[in-house]
């Protein structure tokens, strides 16, 4: 019965892709997605350059390094799984628990129906990393199995952990906050490597010294196998013999969760509709981080600013209420930018840095400050009802984000200017004057496209392909848009820089001014959006 | 007061609401009643300015709904079926909220009293997100009520309420219509309708089906039967219309 639920559940994923194809935007997303894959492929058949400058190497080099990094690798990437997953050890949606649990199932049978869910998305993910990777393994066999093995493992120790969690947690009271826990391991963890460091003069040496150490060993052992997986240089014995001892260990995982589970059963219940609420509201606000405070004080009396003035108002007490320690967090780093960039310096060419500040100017803070008509998607009806023309609800929307987005950056560029020598201020002064204006026209361009193609922000569960495919295509289209609109600003200053006689502050003006010109073109071009956009047909 | 004449909406090839023609006055409670996708909250959603209609005329207070929707919904106050609140909001940010929005001078006394009236004032710090169902349906309808609306519309009111709530907002819908409101509530609550209602407006597939007085229409429906009630006259239409189309 389960079986052909499965079964079910998958053709009603096909049904549903299909029909999206249906459409513009799906075909579109399609195109696009297939290009970004070509590219990617294409980059990956040359070996070591997804690794970065750094592993320029021969595929034999890469495989030693494979080798040495990949067991602490695969251990720092299970831990990390097991610290950042708030949710149950397996979660079943809400309409698994009201359907399945109710029903003639075993509990067993209903684990193993959602190990085969996770099976799945596993055999999808293990697909793409085998297209993706760079080709240093033997067979592309040897690829798949070795990352399909790899995503069980994780997502079965994690469980496993979960489970134990729990289950200690169900004979021991312990008054003790998550989060503490989290912050006393890292820091105990972070002082242990700091004494092997000092022990073996650097984290490499630290590395080497824990892997030949007993300890050592024996922690790394099972994840030295799906190594052995990934490197296996013959089908049979190697490949077949690695894998077959892979898939033993993920068996005798799976065992041990189907004995822990009945001691968790009631905890892992109400675990799974938390965490279900947690994605409905993330995917409903944007705001995957979002705190729920239930008392507060209440603010009174918000601006008018001609209707302007309410609408920016609620969407800063949005931020104030569910975001303020994540925009603490980017106040601190933009803060700390200056001190930072001073000791790294050394290593990072000026396009990685400005590489590295477009990416989280653009996409970051953008999909982190969440405090606009992306937050608001079932509060459509409200502002549709409300007796204000659609530019002032457009702007009032954008002022949050702009200010917040704004405010970051100047602190960024402020630290940057302080501390970093040799940096001109007169530039500084000249990028912090372009701010407002293009986070403006960077959170209208977010809006629109999100008003044309509303989509939730955030990827619902552990897989889901939806949410890569249409992120990508985002970033580039907005990217172009963006690049293209700067563009613009800048061709008219050069113009204007050429019939001045090399006037600088004639550029920086007319530049200055034709970006404004552009980022308030976007209210009216969101005005139309909102007003076009049909609660009905969603 | 409200004015609909020849409206029909429609999604792609499905017509959701067919050349539908009613009216209701200052005073009077009109009673939307109809099988599920009859068309209802089309039609309610289309009054209060939130999607536009397909063709046909309608207004407002007299304010046309779509060359003069601002002022239309300066004087309307919609309360749908599922209270879309802002989730970071406490109670009273949301009527300060809409104080700003709708340009209500001097509305705290007003806004203490509906708190009051709903018993929701030991709730007013509370976050809207942290409340039950039956709640955020009552900060919805006090909302609606504070800028004094002329025009209210009501999508299934009385969801998750208790008794004493679903009394409180019986009452105060009777209280607005006294005061020169004019009212729709959209309900498959035909006891209340049948209650409450002064009209009533069926309709199925998208059709208006009867229209006129409550008293008019169950005494239409009158077969030799002196208890005629709003239920009988229901499934009169639309089992009838099934019995048909099948």
């Amino acid at each position: 019965m389960l079986v052909k639920l499965l079964l079910l559940r998958f053709r009603g994923g096909v049904r549903h892709r299909l029909q999206e194809l249906k459409t513009l935007r799906g075909l579109l997303f399609l195109c696009v997605t297939i290009a970004v894959f070509v590219l990617l492929m294409k980059q990956s058949s040359l070996p070591g350059n997804l690794l970065g400058g750094a592993l320029q190497a021969g595929p034999e080099q890469l495989r030693e390094q494979f080798a040495r990094l990949m067991p602490a690798g695969l251990l720092a990437a299970c831990l990390l799984t097991v610290f950042t997953s708030a949710g149950p050890a397996i979660h079943f949606s809400p309409s698994e628990i009201n359907l399945l649990f109710s029903g003639p199932f075993s509990r067993r049978a209903l684990l193993l129906y959602k190990m085969c869910f996770y099976a799945f998305g596993a055999l999808l993910s293990s697909l793409l990393i085998t297209l993706l990777v760079p080709a240093f393994t033997h067979t592309l066999l040897a690829t798949f199995l070795g990352a399909f093995l790899t995503l069980m493992f994780i997502q079965l120790f994690s469980a496993v952990i979960g489970l134990v969690s729990q289950l200690l947690l169900g004979y021991f009271y312990v008054p003790v906050r998550r989060s503490y826990v989290i912050i006393l391991s890292v820091a105990a963890l972070a002082v242990l490597v700091w004494y092997l460091a000092g022990m073996a003069n650097g984290l490499a040496g630290a590395l080497a010294l824990f892997q030949s150490s007993f300890i050592g060993n024996l922690v790394l052992a099972p994840f030295d196998v799906f190594v052995h997986i990934f490197l296996a240089q013959s089908v049979s014995p190697d490949l077949l013999g690695w894998a077959a001892l892979g898939f033993a260990i993920n068996a005798g995982l799976l065992a041990v969760i189907i004995l822990l589970d009945g001691h968790s059963y009631e905890a892992s219940v109400a675990a799974s509709l938390k965490l279900h609420k947690r994605w409905i509201r993330a995917r409903r606000s944007g705001l995957l981080w979002g705190a729920q405070p239930v008392v507060v004080h209440s603010f009174r009396q918000p601006p008018l600013v001609s209707g302007i003035g309410p609408i920016a108002w609620r969407q800063l007490l949005t931020a104030l209420r569910t975001s303020s320690k994540p925009v603490l967090v980017f106040l601190g780093v933009a803060m700390l930018a200056g001190p930072l960039l001073v000791i790294a310096a050394a290593d990072i060419s000026m396009w990685s840095r400005i590489g590295f500040v477009f990416f989280v100017a653009v996409y970051v803070l953008p999909r982190s400050l969440v405090f606009d008509f992306r937050s608001d998607l079932d509060g459509m009806e409200v502002f549709k009802a409300l007796p204000l023309r659609a530019w002032k609800i457009s702007a009032g929307q954008l002022a949050a984000p702009v200010l917040l987005t704004s405010l970051i950056e100047l602190l960024l560029l402020g630290s940057v200017a302080v501390f970093l020598d040799g940096t001109p201020r007169v530039i500084t002064v000249a990028m912090i004057s372009f701010l407002v204006p293009f986070n403006m026209l960077l959170y209208g361009l977010e809006n629109l496209l999100f008003l044309l193609f509303p989509t939730p922000l955030v990827p619902v569960g552990r897989v889901d392909f939806d949410f890569l495919g249409r992120t990508m295509v985002e970033f580039m289209v907005k990217t172009t848009l963006l690049i293209s609109a700067c563009g613009l600003a800048a061709g008219a200053g050069v113009v204007v820089l050429n019939a001045a006689g090399r006037s600088w502050p004639a550029f920086a003006g007319v530049a200055w001014t034709s970006l404004v010109l552009i980022a308030l073109l976007m209210l009216p071009l969101l005005s139309w959006a909102f007003c076009r956009f049909d609660i009905s047909r969603r | 007061m409200i004015q609909v004449k020849n409206f029909t909406k429609t999604y792609n090839d499905f017509v959701a609401v067919q050349n539908l023609t009613f009216s209701v006055d200052p005073g009077d409670i009109l009673g939307l009643v109809g099988p599920n996708g009859a068309g209802k909250t089309t039609t309610m959603r289309v009054l209060s300015g939130i999607i536009p209609p397909g063709s046909g005329e309608l207004s407002v207070a007299g304010h046309d709904i779509v060359s003069d929707p601002i002022a239309a919904k300066q004087v309307l106050g919609y309360i749908p079926d599922d209270p879309r609140l802002f989730d970071t909001l406490t109670v009273w940010e949301h009527l300060e909220f809409i104080a700003a929005a709708y340009g209500v001078t001097d509305y705290q006394p007003a806004a203490d009293a509906l708190l009051q009236f709903f018993n929701l004032d030991a709730k007013r710090h509370h976050v809207v997100q942290s409340l039950s169902r039956g709640m955020r349906q009552k900060v919805a309808i006090a909302c609606a009520y504070l800028h004094q609306p002329e025009v209210i519309l009501f999508d299934e009111p009385l969801t998750g309420l208790d008794p004493a709530g679903i009394r409180a907002i019986k009452e105060s819908m009777r209280e607005r219509a006294r005061q020169g409101a004019a009212i729709i509530i959209s309900s498959h609550l035909l006891g209340l309708v049948e209650s409450l209602c002064t009209h009533l407006l069926v309709l199925h597939q998208g059709q208006c089906q009867c229209f006129g007085r409550m008293e008019d229409v169950l005494r239409a429906f009158d077969n030799a039967k002196d208890d005629t009630t709003l239920e009988d006259v229901f499934f009169s239409i639309t089992h009838t219309d099934e019995t048909q189309t099948g």
